[in-house]
């Protein structure tokens, strides 16, 4: 360990056992001073719960902490706080019905006497928004921001609040492509004040554009630190599978697409307020993708189709027949399913069992005059828990205890379960660690191969170019772009990234 | 896989959550022993008395079972006191002029109206199931009032009395029956119905459950109705058993519905529904009721330690 200035944090031989059980062992990690320093693992491997120890929320079973070379002893986020550790967590710390300024300085807010000075608040906020070279009102109400200018809110919050070190938990995770440009300015913006960063995340590509050091931890241990600079893709990979896996592996289909005769479905003039209304036909055996930054419409599309946006205008064909969706329960009648994209709070009961969760959308499918056939409800849910590796001891284990791997599939099995023709998956891989998405990914191109159709959204268009049959790129409400796989130039990411852009 | 090791620590939780799930059967027993100990000169432990206890206690655990599927659903409906007295008087009214199946059917469907107002308040005009409920309270409690000018209606039917609480089969109270047959169906469709299942994914997480094809409108709808006729049912069981409607039925019933409802283990929060921990958190209050007055306390003394009771179990009560 080096204990030159240049250090401001040090963990040193970090155990934790939860009730006897090792989650962390002897982890060793040191923070410079101007650094952002990337914590990989799968989920599971002990980056949170090192996380939690820094930020006071765990304590440590043993090992030392040591700021600006002092050692120190806390025990709750609050005290944490006060040594000068900053939290940005996936879920956000904001309240939606307050202001920017007010959230930012929540709790601190500058006063006289008992009165809040609520223009000096305004003034500070737009500085320290400003320094970040982020453009958003601080009057602003923060529920009408976008997600990635909430996080950027957060990030200000903490910002302003003269943190050292600032631990990023998946800061990307909700962020469309063009945001993660915003936030990495943000992010060296930091680093000139000397702010030293920890970024947690699963886009391994990020930390090659924004980390200047990587740690991989795989079940409680530390496997590897090193510079960025002398390391590579696949050696990190390495180090979180523990194992060799091919790069990057495409998930293509064996029989190609017959894009003529009936379609499975067909949108016409469906108006998300762009330039064109939008109109396609989706084909047996078809992944279709909708690749577009955030807000370009691809997630009202979906919404509309299922039945949530139904007040759009359009009309609408299953396999020909005219139909109307008019909510989510009219789609499963037409075989419609989704995997939405917030999975806890749109996919699951998280309280409830995984079986409750797999039968949700086929209870009226399984019950005798009566009852529930709760045999074909436990067959049902141990074939998914069993088809899909969904790691638990029982399918009557509450969801929330699941990895969120995991827990999406079961949102997919749920899917499944009711047998859909057409599939909607929204961003199902937000927050999933490696293994499972390459599980899922497998799952949707499964799905195509068996004659079913699936729609498939993802913030991470290196997904789409590897699973889909066909991609329609959006932008501000319409199509702008179609690329077919075998036909024209190789779908791949970056023609993906530059034609979104 | 670190996964392994965190589900093994969970595995310990797991245990402990059990037993915490079921402390309420060992509260129950424990207190009957207290009391068939302490109070065994005073008849505690008598056939009169132990039916006596179930005898007062059936409308609250009658209506505590439809108060269970609307909280694990996620909903409040805290006009079951004034429709209960409603009902009352409206099917005592019904009664004195037309018999007992008539009196019957307008009970039911005064209640199942009260039901449909509260319903489409929720669902349709999506008002909070509290602030609807306790503005339809006002108001039906004031109808109760005004329909009779706060006269009672004397009940003498002696069929209705008898099926409608204050008659026997051998030792054992209609009253009785009445509670074991409405918390047998309400447990059986939580327990083993598509129904109950959507019921509780409505209360677990209302989007995820539209999500998976639920039509949770409709399900909260469909208990708001059968709550309002639970109540009716309550308030012909209170006519029969004191032969008389009086507009202060129910009145105080709200707070022991809960209270049993929660000690119960159900949550306020939705998502959890047991039927069966309903009737014993009614018991539980039922028993204590009861000791409380062959120990001596006055009626005041015994409302303050039912408040306390409540403090106590919503305390030791899951919290996720």
């Amino acid at each position: 360990m080096n204990n030159n200035n240049d250090t401001i944090l040090e963990m040193v031989n970090i155990n934790k056992d939860f009730n006897g059980v090792q989650v962390l062992e002897g982890i060793n990690f040191d923070l410079k001073r101007g650094e952002v320093h990337a914590i990989i693992g799968q989920n599971g491997a002990g980056k949170s719960v090192l996380m939690k120890i820094l930020s006071g929320v765990y304590t440590r079973s043993s090992g030392k902490i040591i700021i600006d070379g002092k050692e120190v002893n806390y025990n709750t986020p609050m005290e944490a706080r006060k040594k000068g550790i900053g939290m940005i967590f996936q879920e956000f710390s904001l309240i939606p019905t307050m202001t920017v300024a007010r959230n930012i300085f929540l709790n601190r807010e500058p006063k006289r006497g008992i009165f809040i000075k609520d223009g000096e608040m305004i003034k500070d906020s737009k500085q320290t928004l400003e320094d970040l070279g982020v453009d958003i009102s601080p009057k602003k109400i923060l529920k009408d921001l976008s997600v990635s200018h909430k996080q950027l809110v957060e990030i200000a919050k903490v910002v302003s609040q003269d943190r050292k070190i600032i631990v990023m938990d998946e800061p990307t995770a909700s962020l469309a492509q063009a945001e993660v440009l915003i936030l990495n300015k943000v992010i060296r913006k930091l680093k000139e004040k000397g702010i030293s960063i920890i970024y947690i995340t699963h886009h391994l590509r990020e930390i090659f554009e924004i980390c200047d050091r990587v740690t991989v931890l795989r079940d409680g241990k530390k496997i590897l630190t090193d510079n960025i600079s002398s390391t590579d893709m696949s050696q990190i990979i390495e180090a979180m599978l523990g194992k060799k896996i091919k790069e990057i592996i495409k998930f293509q289909t064996e029989k190609p697409v017959k894009r003529s005769g009936v379609a499975m479905l067909e949108i016409k003039d469906l108006d998300l307020g762009g330039k064109e209304k939008v109109s396609f036909k989706l084909w047996p055996g078809e992944v279709l993708g909708f690749a577009g930054l955030m807000g370009a419409g691809q997630n009202k599309l979906v919404k509309a189709i299922f039945g949530i946006h139904h007040e759009l205008p359009k009309e609408m064909f299953i396999k020909d027949k005219k139909i109307n969706i008019k909510k989510p329960e009219d789609a499963l009648k037409y075989r419609v399913t989704m995997v939405p994209e917030d999975r806890q709070a749109q996919g699951l009961v998280v309280d409830a069992t995984i079986k409750a969760n797999v039968i949700m959308s086929i209870l009226d499918r399984i019950k005798g005059a009566l009852f529930l056939n709760e045999r074909k409800a436990n067959d049902t849910a141990k074939k998914y828990v069993e088809d899909l590796n969904i790691v638990t001891t029982t399918i009557f284990k509450k969801v929330k205890l699941l990895s969120g791997g995991n827990q999406q599939k079961v949102v997919i099995s749920k899917n499944l379960a009711a047998d859909p023709d057409i599939m909607i998956l929204n961003d199902p891989n937000f927050g999933v660690d490696i293994g499972s998405k390459q599980e899922i990914m497998q799952l949707i191109r499964k799905f195509g191969d068996s004659g079913k159709s699936a729609i498939f959204i993802s913030s991470e268009f290196e997904e789409l170019a590897r699973v889909c049959d066909r991609v329609f790129v959006m932008k501000g409400g319409s199509i702008v772009n179609e690329f077919v796989r075998d036909a024209g130039p190789e779908l791949s990411e970056e023609l993906l990234v530059h034609a979104a852009q | 896989m670190g996964d392994s090791k965190q589900l093994a620590a969970r595995g310990k939780g797991v245990v402990a959550t059990r037993i915490r799930e079921n402390a309420i059967y060992f509260i129950v027993v424990g207190i009957f022993i207290i009391f068939a100990i302490f109070l065994r000169d005073k008849g505690f432990l008598s056939a009169v008395n132990i039916m006596n206890i179930f005898r007062q206690t059936a409308m609250i655990s009658v209506m505590a079972v439809g108060f269970t599927f609307l909280l694990a659903s996620g909903e409040f409906d805290l006009s079951v006191g004034s429709t209960v007295a409603l009902c009352a008087l409206i099917g005592a009214l019904t009664l004195q002029r037309f018999g007992i199946a008539a009196a019957i059917v307008a009970a039911l469907v005064t209640g199942a109206f009260v039901g449909v107002i509260n319903g489409a308040l929720v669902v349709k005009v999506k008002m909070p199931s509290f602030l609807a409920t306790i503005a339809t309270s006002g108001i039906i409690f004031g109808f109760a009032r005004w329909i009779t000018h706060l006269q009672a209606v004397p009940v003498t039917n002696p069929k209705f009395t008898y099926v409608f609480g204050a008659g026997n089969i051998g030792p054992i109270s209609t009253l009785f029956i009445w509670t074991i047959v409405v918390v047998a169906i309400g447990h059986v469709i939580m327990a083993n119905t598509s129904f109950g299942r959507k019921v509780l994914a409505a209360g677990g997480n209302k989007i995820a459950a539209t999500f998976s094809g639920i039509n949770v409108n409709n399900v909260k709808w469909l208990l708001f109705i059968a709550m309002g006729m639970i109540a009716a049912l309550a308030g012909l069981l209170y006519t029969g058993r004191l032969n008389a409607a009086r507009y202060t039925y129910g009145e105080a019933d709200l707070f022991t519905i809960v209270a049993a409802v929660v000690i119960g283990g159900n949550s306020i929060y939705g998502g959890k529904g047991t039927v069966i921990g309903a009737l014993i958190g009614s018991i539980i209050l039922g028993m204590i009721n009861n000791g409380l007055i062959l120990f001596g306390f006055s009626v005041d003394q015994q409302i303050i330690f039912r408040g306390l009771i409540i403090l106590v179990a919503v305390a030791l009560s899951p919290k996720d």
